[in-house]
């Protein structure tokens, strides 16, 4: 791999972009209205009664906490961290000023300035590309775009706290039934302290006009982040949802435990896309966002589809599933996913597919590139049950390994019980070819360049998946993430 | 039953084993049987609740042995190897049933502590290969094999080596552990043809150790074709520079299979070969669990394992590719193909990749599905009818593996053998 070594000047400049700073790492001084450190049922009750929620609310919140006591931590994933004290995190940060916003001069400037950093501007975002942003800082939405557009249409999108509120049939109907309370540790105790997050309800037979999107961002020191977002549509709905995140750099492990639950009714289709780009801690593996995150579809109706597209770059430890329970008859899952490790970064990420109805079709396309001393695991289940009738799955997960000193791991699980079923899954692990870079290097490409394109084309298939916006911030994020650890 | 009666079972076991050795009880051998006793006290039968036992559940297999009272007919003799000039090991539940000997490269001797004493290779690999944390079995037969077989093969071996298990109906114990080591010295080779005759009171729960040195060759064939077996076994190889170990294991018949194989690629050059076909209807249960453990460079392994279920049976394919730091240049490849005949039959598949290092080449791919309804249309079309048109198909999916056997006249049995299954 002798022409896989960069020279010595190329690996200063290679030094300059793996060892640069995290880009996004800064802290916005915005005026934070905190909990002291812990969790205790008075927590629960006082995030509940700040967010002004309803007795049921609460109810549920307390049930979900008792049975959140009883549980342990999930240890079989294959990721390695020191144990996450539970006691030792903020449970509540919201900022103190809450100004009741028409238009985006009313925002906190500074708030704004945090985004223009991010290069995200609200107001360009609204201008031009006509995307809905419900952007959340820390634990409370601020502000709202395009609200009044989508109302013509019937459409709901609003913070987790307002639907509570005003749409508590929905919330009460849908709330936990896609991710039940008990489904796993984290997704326990989002439930008993979950912050914000955004409700979707989509109307029968609505297309939404718009993609919608919403940036997390955690941003007070030792908060954690317990988003909650819920997405239904309605029979012969439409909705595409981006999710997006960049952290700013912090030493002490953060945790984020999340909690996504998806419905599509009969005819109706969901897209839910993700760039994810936590801090990932530095380059000696100090810090970095720990990704414990539950997120679940159901197809409920026949003919319903719905589809999750991530890009992971970011995270010190992704513990991260999406999956999807295809009950309805010919409904459609999908899982395409890119998963880039670097440094100390472990990623354990893949999917679930529960065949239930007839004629039920999933695909995973599943791709990790593992650099530095990373660790990277593709784990799924493919699941057909005794009647799902002519089910169908295509699996494909490729782990690319660049530097000797990573890893790529893949845990597939197949488990079918209908003899109608055709499932197909296959793995391949390797490094970038050298008579490929070595192709490219004669045509006057270098090998940081030539590495560049070859990763960018074997993420072609899942990138080509994400809406047009976060095609571009994700090839950048690939570049930024995989730049200079050739060799 | 409950696991602590289990145990209990186990210590009055060991505790007979003991009191027949009139008081040598301080020798290598028993010490290490000591140890296994203890580390299966303290882990027990495993349950579905251990990542590895996900999907086979062994305690009502293990019940049935200890109460049935049922006493099958005695064990036929082996249908498997008909008219073949073969060197006969026939390994018993009370001891070697054929005299130790020596002949064309091949000693056979019986594990005693003497020898173990006595033998440097021997100590060095007798419960090294398959450490008794491998798994729960591993140490119940550690701590409470009866008959403990050393076969060394010095050259090249010509006739095929029959080793011939039997548990038949008279045995005072419902879990025969019998033990073999096989030694491959450097330029060695041999083929060896494992049978099982069981009874349907009995659980067999064999141990193998194998150490392949540099250069030699191994092609060891595990044939089940018995209704009545119900098999609990594991093995392992240490192979090294330029050696190779195949293992083909060939499940024609049997109630419940459990098998778990590892190959440890130790030396450059290494190779390792892994085949199964699981032919399977009614009730019947067969795991393959296999690791393919890469530590050294420019190794190179394969693995096919193909299953054909019917009826309520299920399938079990459990295959780690594992390739450490050091084994640059790995190719290692995998295949797990499943064809389920029935509504009730199941497959649980879970092939893994685990990748150390970065200049490798490695794969796998697992399907599951029914037969091809073109292909059948096809057949049809050409006048074939229907039913033997699966037949044909199915018998060609088995074919893939069954035709690595490399024995001709065994090849030739297994072939009939699964057609008449599938006829019926």
């Amino acid at each position: 791999m002798s022409n896989l070594q960069p020279t010595e000047s190329e690996s200063t400049a290679l030094d300059d972009v793996v060892q640069g700073d995290y880009k996004y790492g800064f802290t916005s001084n915005i005026e934070q209205e905190t909990l002291p450190k812990g969790l205790s049922e008075d927590v629960i009750r006082f995030i509940s009664e700040r967010k002004g929620e309803p007795d049921w609310m609460l109810e549920w919140r307390l049930s979900a906490y008792r049975r959140w006591l009883d549980m342990t931590e999930p240890t079989w994933a294959n990721v390695k961290y020191p144990k996450v004290d539970f006691q030792d995190i903020i449970y509540w940060a919201a900022p103190k000023k809450m100004p009741a916003l028409n238009s985006l001069d009313e925002v906190d400037p500074e708030l704004l300035a945090t985004f223009e950093k991010l290069g995200i501007p609200l107001e360009e975002q609204k201008m031009l590309t006509g995307v809905a942003v419900d952007a959340v800082l820390d634990s409370v939405s601020v502000k709202t775009t395009f609200q009044e557009a989508l109302k013509e249409k019937g459409i709901i999108f609003c913070p987790m706290s307002e639907a509570v509120r005003d749409y508590p049939e929905l919330v009460k109907k849908y709330l936990g039934s896609v991710v039940p309370v008990t489904d796993n540790y984290y997704a326990a105790l989002n439930s008993a302290v979950f912050s914000d997050g955004s409700f979707v309800y989509i109307p029968k037979g609505v297309r939404c006009p718009m993609e919608l999107s919403t940036y997390f961002r955690i941003n007070a020191r030792n908060t954690g982040q317990f988003e909650r977002t819920l997405i239904i549509a309605d029979e012969g709905s439409y909705v595409s949802y981006l999710e997006g995140c960049t952290a700013p750099q912090r030493d002490e492990n953060q945790l984020h435990a999340a909690v996504v639950e998806l419905v599509a009714h009969t005819d109706a289709e969901i897209k839910y896309s993700t760039v994810q780009n936590w801090f990932p801690g530095d380059k000696d593996g100090n810090g970095g966002i720990y990704n414990f995150v539950t997120k679940r579809g159901i197809c409920e109706g026949a003919r319903s589809k719905i589809s999750w597209t991530q890009v992971e770059t970011g995270s010190a430890i992704t513990w991260k599933y999406p999956s999807v329970v295809l009950k309805g008859a010919d409904s459609v899952g999908e899982f395409y996913s890119v998963a880039v490790t670097n440094h100390h970064q472990q990623a354990d990420t893949g999917t679930k597919m529960f065949h239930l109805g007839k004629n039920t079709r999933s695909r995973i396309v599943s791709k990790g590139i593992s650099a530095g001393v990373s660790q990277n695991s593709y784990r799924g289940l493919v699941k057909v049950a005794r009647n799902a009738q002519n089910a169908r799955n295509f699996s494909q997960c490729d782990s690319l390994l660049i530097g000797s000193t990573c890893g790529a791991h893949t845990f597939p699980y197949l488990e079918i019980a209908n003899q109608t079923a055709t499932v197909e899954h296959e793995a391949t692990t390797s490094k970038i070819g050298e008579d490929i870079l070595f192709y490219c290097n004669q045509r006057g490409l270098s090998t940081e360049e030539a590495v560049a394109l070859i990763v960018n084309g074997y993420a072609k298939e899942v990138l080509d998946q994400l809406p047009m916006e976060f095609a571009v911030e994700a090839r950048k994020l690939l570049a930024i993430s995989l730049e200079g650890s050739v060799g | 039953m409950s696991t602590d009666n289990f145990n209990d079972y186990v210590s009055s076991s060991f505790e007979r084993l003991e009191r027949r050795l009139n008081g040598h009880v301080n020798g290598p051998l028993h010490n290490l049987r000591r140890r296994a006793l203890r580390q299966f006290i303290d882990v027990g039968i495993p349950t579905r609740r251990m990542e590895d036992w996900k999907y086979t559940s062994v305690i009502n297999v293990i019940n049935d042995a200890q109460f049935s009272s049922e006493k099958g007919a005695p064990a036929p003799a082996p249908a498997a190897l008909p008219n073949e000039d073969v060197y006969h090991i026939v390994i018993t539940p009370e001891g070697l049933d054929s005299a130790p000997f020596e002949a064309d490269g091949l000693t056979v001797e019986v594990l005693t502590d003497e020898l173990v004493i006595a033998d440097e290779r021997v100590r060095s690999t007798i419960g090294a290969i398959l450490p008794i944390d491998t798994t729960p079995f591993v140490a119940m037969n550690t701590a409470l094999h009866t008959t403990g077989v050393v076969i060394r093969i010095t050259g090249n071996v010509t006739k095929p080596i029959h080793l011939d298990l039997i548990a038949h109906d008279a045995s005072p114990d419902p879990l025969p552990s019998p033990r073999i080591l096989v030694l491959a010295s450097e330029h060695a080779s041999a083929t060896i043809v494992e049978t099982v005759r069981s009874n349907p009171a009995a659980v067999l729960l064999p141990v193998c150790e194998i150490e392949c040195q540099a250069n030699a060759h191994l092609h060891w064939t595990r044939v089940l074709d018995d209704a009545n077996n119900r098999h609990i076994s594991a093995m392992a190889a240490n192979v090294y520079g330029n050696g190779s170990v195949t293992v083909t294991t060939c499940i024609v018949d049997a109630a419940f299979v459990r098998n778990d194989v590892v190959i440890r690629l130790l030396e450059p050059g290494a190779q390792g070969f892994l085949f199964g076909v699981s032919v399977l209807d009614g009730q019947q249960f067969a795991d393959n669990h296999t690791v393919v453990d890469h530590v050294m460079p420019h190794c190179h392994s394969e693995e096919l394992y193909k299953g054909v279920y019917d009826d309520g049976s299920t399938g079990v394919f459990n295959g780690k590719i594992f390739v450490r730091q050091d084994a640059q240049k790995t190719t290692a490849y995998q295949s797990n193909r499943s064809l389920l005949l029935s509504p009730n039959a199941q497959v649980n598949a879970k092939p893994q990749l685990e990748i150390w290092a970065d200049d490798v080449k490695c794969s796998h791919g697992a399907t599951t599905g029914a037969l091809d309804a073109d292909a059948i249309f096809y057949l049809q079309a050409r006048g074939i009818p229907k039913a033997e048109a699966r037949r044909l198909l199915t018998m060609a999916f088995a074919m893939e593996v069954l035709e690595r056997v490399p024995v001709e006249s065994l090849r030739q049995s297994l072939e009939r053998r699964m057609e008449q299954r599938l006829s019926r």
